[in-house]
Formats: C-alpha cells, structure tokens, sequence
C-alpha cells in the first residue's frame, strides 16, 4: 500500500498569487492537475514534484511530506509563543 | 435553463431534469472530462447478451455488438481517458489512460485465455456425452467475438478510468 503524501502546493500557490492555470503552465502539466494535487487526489511524479519545489524555490521537503502539515493558524501561534526560536 | 414563472413548464423541467440527460448536457458542455461509473457496467452487460444471442441468430448478434462498439466510442471520445486535438497529455493523464488499458487487457485477457479453456474442455468432454459450448462458425460469429472483446477492452478501461478520476469535478480557478 503506498503512503500518502501531503503537501502544501495550495498554500504556495496562493502566496505566490499565482492561479491553477498559470502555475500548471510553469511546471507544463494541464490545470487540473494542479487541483488534484492540491487535494491529495494524484501523487506527483518526482520530476513534477522537483519542478515544483524549484518553481516555488523551496527545498522539496517543505512542499512535501509524509505527516500531514499543520495549519498555518498554529504555525503561526507558535511562532509568536516562541519568537526567539521563529527566528 | 430552468423555467420558475410557469408550473407545467416547471414540472416539465423537472421530469426532464429526472432522466438525468440536461445535467449529462451541461456537464459534456464543459471543458472537462466526464467519469462513467455505470454506464460501461450496461455496456458490458448489452455486449454479454449479444454474444449470447449470436449463438442462437447469427444474424442478429453481431449487428448488435457492432452498435455497442459505436456507443462504447463515444465513451472514449467523453470520458477520462479522451484526447483533446492538439493538447499534450500531462503525467497524471497518461497514467491515468495506462491504468485504464491495462484494466481493459487484462480483463480481455482472462476472457480469451478462460474461454479457449472451456472451449477445448468442452469439447473434450462431448466423448462422454456433455453437450459442447457455442463455437464461432461463421464469418459473422469471428466478427461478433472479436467486437465483443473490443468493447470488453474499452468499457473495462473507461470504468477503471473512471473510478480512477476524483469524484469532485475540479475548477481551473480557486
């Protein structure tokens, strides 16, 4: 059974303000595909998930996991719990 | 479009709306790619009884398959394993057509494989006065087999396709 592998594409995506279309343009696969990333309904290939990693500029393993991310509201809570250690 | 002002026209919409079809419309009038969950199950099913009805009028069968191929066709050009002229096929598509052929083979597979089994079994078995299974004769009986396992091939792929694709139909904005 293979793992399932969380990501945060949706969230890049929009810090990048970037729409399905134009980001499945830069990393040349079809707008849908994007969406079903996004939703954890295909598993990229390690190409695609490069390419997206490089296309964001962040190292692979942020974009991508095996645990499921937390909410970036709790990041957040986080970081201002702790500012010495978020920064 | 939705009639609101008249009530025979409303319940008319409504009836229309039940058999399904001006939902189908909309959805084939998209840019998208439209999942067939049942309607390969009915095909499959149309193309069993025709081959079952080739053994007992060999005239009737065959035409009969050749029309489940055309529908099975159009399966092909709608659903989610379609090609659209001039646009490339991105990684997920093309796993997602191999996927569906592979379904499709494999299931042709067992069939050719079961059914020349039965076939030599049975007719091994006529020595001790079994009655043998239907064989193809004729012209029209090969022409009958070999669309059967093409519409095998092809509803089986559209099905495991459409299994395969997200229930939700996605947007490209959002």
């Amino acid at each position: 059974m293979a793992r399932k592998i969380h990501n945060r594409i949706a969230l890049f995506r929009t810090e990048a303000g970037l729409s399905r279309k134009a980001l499945a343009e830069a990393v040349g696969v079809n707008p849908q595909t994007i969406g079903f990333l996004e939703r954890g309904d295909y598993t990229p290939s390690l190409e695609l998930a490069m390419n997206l990693a490089e296309r964001f500029g962040v190292p692979i393993e942020l974009l991508f996991s095996f645990r499921s991310f937390p909410p970036m509201a709790d990041v957040l809570r986080q970081a201002a719990e702790q500012p010495g250690e978020a920064a | 479009m939705t009639f609101r002002a008249n009530p025979f026209l409303e319940k008319l919409d409504r009836t229309a709306e039940l058999t399904g079809m001006p939902a189908f419309s909309r959805r084939a009038a998209k840019d998208t790619a439209l999942p067939f969950r049942f309607v390969p199950v009915i095909f499959l099913a149309m193309a069993v009884f025709g081959l079952v009805l080739q053994a007992w009028i060999p005239t009737a069968g065959w035409s009969m398959i050749m029309i489940l191929w055309m529908g099975t066709f159009s399966l092909l050009l709608t659903g989610p394993m379609r090609r659209q002229p001039g646009d490339a096929l991105d990684e997920r598509e093309r796993a997602l057509i191999r996927t569906g052929h592979f379904g499709g083979l494999v299931a042709v597979a067992i069939l050719a494989i079961g059914g020349c089994l039965a076939a030599g079994l049975s007719q091994a078995l006529t020595l001790f006065g079994v009655a043998p299974l239907w064989l193809p004769r004729h012209p029209t009986d090969w022409l009958a087999l070999g669309f059967f396992l093409l519409v095998v091939e092809a509803n089986v792929a559209v099905l495991v396709a459409s299994w395969k694709s997200p229930r939700v139909p996605m947007t490209d904005e959002g």
